[in-house]
């Protein structure tokens, strides 16, 4: 320490004195503080149970959807094939349409025959009759 | 390579013992390191009242912190003094009371309250040193504060207002340089008991 330093330090310790520091009142803030950070942590372990429900939850409830979806868009399953085959449109063979034409065929000629019978019915009366 | 030793330090122990909620240890932490910071406020802003409300503000900061806190980085009361300095200089800056130091350091008396009048109202000796120091820039005053009163290196005012330690000699240097010129320009007859001697 230079003899100057010396001087000033003596010189400065003219300065007033300090108002008494409130210690006390220091320590119990930092007591206080200390108590609501140690009261959030107690509450942080409920929060964290809450949470680790609510995720399990989550997660059942995903994995029941994914069963759902998966149940309802697999190809072979039981449910998929009842409904195809409702909504499917009706598919006829050719074989049975052939059929069903001659056997109409069949019939409009017998119904037709019971109408008009044997006879030409444009013989028996004159068109150009007035 | 280098190793650094290993020095113990009270205050980190209590700081850690107090982070796990060790309330012996967080009393003896407070009780040593709150009368240094309150008096450091109390130099550098003259008010209690604003004084005590920065010394809180950096015990809680403390508090937030000590969880985290890596020994090795830096002293627990560096940490606060720095912490505690940058509160008191916001609290200036605020209230319009931070007086910055030019590098031309011309020097103009800052204070209405450092007249002759005002100085011999009061106690001679102890008003001319406070209102002699209430005249300096906010840095060269607090340059003064850790090095006079709080006997800090100048290595470790540095780290504080993070700054060199040439930076700190010069914010010294032109602090006493102002000092003298202050009781200089007030013939008070104070001079012969200051610094007499040229400035570094």
């Amino acid at each position: 320490m230079t003899n100057e330093d010396a001087k000033l330090r003596e010189f400065l310790k003219g300065a007033g004195d300090l108002p008494p520091c409130p210690t006390g009142k220091f320590v119990n803030s930092f007591l206080a503080e200390m108590d609501n950070s140690q009261t959030q942590n107690k509450v942080k372990p409920n929060f964290s149970g809450f949470m680790r429900m609510a995720a399990a939850f989550a997660l059942v409830a995903i994995g029941i959807g994914a069963w759902y979806f998966n149940d309802n868009n697999a190809p072979n399953n039981a449910r998929s094939i009842a409904l195809a085959s409702i909504n499917a449109p009706e598919s006829v063979s050719e074989d049975l349409v052939s059929e069903t034409l001659i056997y109409g065929d069949k019939t409009e000629d017998a119904f037709a025959a019971s109408l008009v019978g044997s006879d030409d019915i444009s013989t028996l009366v004159s068109i150009s009759d007035p | 390579m280098s190793i650094t030793p290993l020095i113990f330090d009270p205050m980190l122990a209590h700081l850690k013992r107090a982070s796990i909620g060790d309330k012996k240890a967080a009393i003896a932490l407070v009780e040593a390191i709150s009368p240094k910071l309150f008096a450091v406020a109390y130099r550098l802003l003259r008010n209690s009242h604003e004084a005590e409300e920065v010394v809180q503000e950096t015990l809680l900061r403390l508090w937030r912190i000590a969880p985290n806190w890596r020994p090795g980085n830096a002293k627990i009361e560096t940490w606060a003094y720095r912490v505690i300095s940058n509160l008191c200089f916001d609290k200036l800056r605020l209230n319009g009371r931070f007086v910055s130091d030019s590098l031309d350091d011309s020097f103009e008396l800052k204070s209405d309250i450092a007249t002759p009048e005002a100085y011999f109202e009061r106690d001679e000796i102890r008003n001319a040193v406070e209102l002699a120091l209430e005249t300096l820039p906010t840095r060269q005053k607090l340059a003064i504060i850790y090095t006079y009163f709080e006997n800090l290196s100048a290595k470790e005012s540095a780290a504080i207002l993070d700054t060199s330690v040439e930076a700190i000699e010069s914010l010294l240097s032109r602090a006493k340089r102002n000092l003298r010129q202050y009781f200089e320009k007030q013939d008070i007859g104070l001079l012969d008991q200051l610094i007499v001697t040229e400035a570094v």
